[in-house]
């Protein structure tokens, strides 16, 4: 790894274990190898949102040319988002991509990645699914989102409702998590979650 | 270059040793006596090829090797390498015309023998009277042939000449203190010590009582005290160099106000050094001035805000070919777009300052030929606002092309950057096109006349079968 980006990250490191941020909890980062070119993040669902009180773990990559070049950002965490992909937690955030800085730092990538969770682009979108649930049906997005979070983020609020659709869902014999996209994906209609199951 | 001599050591003097840092000692296989003659010729012009021609700093004198010449070089290198004192540009408002300048090179060249450094010294004095009112000369031509350390130069320390000079503007009626107070003037100070067991403080019999004692000046002590033969001065208290004439006001106040003025510039330094110190660059993130390696320590400042980077990083940054230009020509930090970067060893944020620094530098850029035109057989792309310099092989300025970038639409309606199209070259195509048109026409009016050959009937019918294209007309 070039000096320059192993160098840089070892300092951006200590600057977001001292940051406020870590203090009240609302990022982390933490070395996955020694070699600072692989990082685990998490970030804190932001409050007055549906992810609020989840924590989402990110995949950090640096690559060689960094801070010339973004970092390699997505979501470990399973999250239900216009901008992040439900499938395979890949970011749409331009930061990450074309507009990049090279003053920007695992501590600003991790707050803008927060804001991003405050702040939905469904114009611009990764998940079309999602955005388009965002745009037509947002009461359904909202219960979605907060559906995931506490599946998977450990999220304080639960769905009662929605979890009773997975629960019917997984009885006819689908598994969890397709069952849970299908819904998902279907508005919650257990007719067409199990006829997109069996498609 | 080595020639043996009877006790095994080379005639050559070893230019280690000359400069007091020979870290063979004994072993050297090159003299340690600083009798003999240092190898000052020029490797470079005898082969025939030295780059720096007049400006070469060694000998360039075939390969005679003259003794006194090579001395008289010796003496005035150690001057100027070693004697890192301040030289002050001479003080002409004082009222003092002609510069007293200490004598040419060659007056020391013609001036016997040396036993030791010390004796032509007194030899100068002599040459200096009748020497010829000469301006300092600034020219980088010029310098190896100057006798002091040319002006223009930062400040390091107290130095002889100048208080020459002004002694001279006091005492010039007298006509007793030629030169200077400082009788090592043209030797270094080392190798005036060194001579001086030979001669003992030089040659009594030349010394002047006036000129001030150079090893006390040099190296803080004298070792004849009392006895000495030269002046020994007073120690000035800003610079620690007893220098101060006991009997001359006018050098006391020259030196003090010099000193004085010395030290503002040394603290403006400080206080800038101090500012820059802290600096950290917002991409690499290092302390700009703690950088390895050394040529990393420098700051690149952008036109249009404050942001500290190093300057390696914010040129890469720049360079960066997987962004688009408007995101990597603008600052990482806020971007706000800049131009272009200026290079500066010290942190600069003062608008003022800032100003001076960037023309400073287009001015110094002014001066490199630009490599995209490369005196005219090239073309560059900035054209009249590249900072470089567009000279032609005569040294001239090339005259301005009218090459601007146009804009225009592509079929798809996109806005187009278009450069390198001349109106000239739509000129010349047109002209050629006019020619094959002019071609063509004559060719259809042989084709008319062929057909009027025809009889009429023939003619209608195939009018009748174009009818419908005739109608798209």
């Amino acid at each position: 790894m070039a000096n320059i980006a192993e160098q840089r990250i070892r300092r951006e490191f200590k600057e977001v274990v001292k940051s406020d941020e870590v203090a009240a909890c609302n990022i982390r980062v933490e070395l996955v190898n020694d070699t600072y070119t692989h990082l685990r993040g998490e970030i804190m669902g932001p409050p007055d949102t549906p992810y609020e009180g989840g924590r989402f773990q990110l995949e950090i990559k640096i690559p060689e040319t960094y801070p010339f070049n973004p970092p390699l950002v997505k979501f470990l965490t399973k999250i239900w988002h216009p901008n992040i992909s439900s499938v395979t937690g890949a970011i749409c955030l331009d930061i990450l991509k074309d507009q990049w800085a090279a003053a920007m730092t695992l501590r600003t990538v991790l707050l803008s990645l927060q804001a991003l969770l405050a702040a939905a682009e469904p114009d611009d979108p990764q998940d079309a699914v999602v955005a388009q649930q965002y745009k037509e049906h947002y009461e359904i997005f909202r219960r979605t989102a907060l559906h995931w979070t506490s599946t998977f983020a450990n999220g304080p609020k639960k769905d009662k409702d929605y979890d009773d659709k997975v629960t019917s869902l997984i009885n006819m014999g689908f598994e969890e998590h397709k069952a849970r996209v299908a819904l998902s994906t279907n508005q919650w209609d257990l007719t067409r979650a199990a006829e997109y199951c069996l498609s | 270059m080595a020639q043996g001599s009877p006790d095994g050591h080379s005639s050559t003097l070893c230019k280690y040793f000359m400069h007091g840092a020979c870290a063979k000692g004994t072993n050297c296989s090159f003299s340690h006596d600083r009798t003999t003659p240092p190898d000052l010729v020029c490797r470079f012009y005898l082969k025939g090829q030295c780059a720096y021609g007049d400006r070469c700093r060694y000998d360039h004198t075939g390969k005679q090797k003259s003794k006194s010449s090579d001395l008289g070089k010796t003496a005035f290198r150690e001057t100027s390498s070693k004697l890192d004192f301040k030289s002050t540009p001479e003080k002409k408002d004082k009222g003092w015309s002609g510069p007293v300048r200490t004598p040419s090179l060659a007056s020391i060249r013609d001036s016997e023998p040396l036993k030791s450094n010390m004796v032509p010294l007194g030899k100068e004095k002599e040459q200096t009277k009748v020497s010829t009112p000469k301006s300092v000369t600034k020219s980088p031509e010029e310098w190896v042939k100057a006798k002091e350390f040319t002006p223009g130069q930062f400040y390091t320390g107290a130095v002889a000449p100048t208080y020459a000079s002004a002694v001279g503007t006091a005492e010039n009626e007298e006509n007793e203190i030629p030169n200077g107070f400082y009788a090592a003037e043209g030797a270094s100070w080392d190798g005036a010590m060194a001579a001086a067991p030979l001669s003992p403080c030089g040659d009594m019999s030349q010394t002047d009582a006036s000129l001030l004692c150079p090893y006390l000046m040099g190296k803080g002590e004298c070792r004849y005290g009392d006895e000495c033969g030269y002046t020994h001065g007073d120690v000035c208290d800003m610079c620690g160099i007893a220098i101060l004439h006991p009997e001359n006001p006018a050098q006391r106040e020259e030196h003090m106000r010099e000193c004085m003025e010395a030290h503002e510039t040394d603290m403006e330094h400080s206080f800038k050094v101090a500012a820059s110190r802290e600096k950290t660059c917002g991409i690499c993130m290092d302390v700009v001035l703690e950088k390895e390696p050394v040529g990393g320590r420098r700051f690149g400042i952008l036109e249009n805000c404050n942001h500290c980077f190093c300057l390696t990083c914010i040129r890469q940054w720049r360079c960066a070919k997987q962004f688009e230009k408007v995101i990597v020509k603008a600052c990482p930090e806020c971007r706000v777009n800049s131009n272009f970067v200026t290079p500066s060893n010290l942190w600069v944020d003062n608008p003022e300052e800032k100003t001076t620094l960037i023309v400073t530098y287009k001015q110094a850029l002014k001066d490199k030929p630009c490599r995209h035109f490369d005196q005219g057989r090239g073309e560059c792309p900035f054209n009249d606002s590249c900072f470089y310099r567009h000279a032609l092989p005569d040294g001239s300025i090339a005259p301005s092309q009218p090459r601007k970038p146009r804009r225009r639409h592509n079929a798809e309606g996109e806005l187009q950057r278009v450069l390198g199209i001349n109106l000239w070259d739509f000129l010349e195509s047109e002209e050629l096109r006019r020619e094959i048109s002019q071609i063509e026409d004559s060719l259809e009016i042989m084709n008319y006349l062929a057909m009027e050959l025809f009889d009429d009937g023939m003619f209608v019918i195939e009018s009748d079968e174009d009818e419908l294209n005739d109608s798209d007309y």
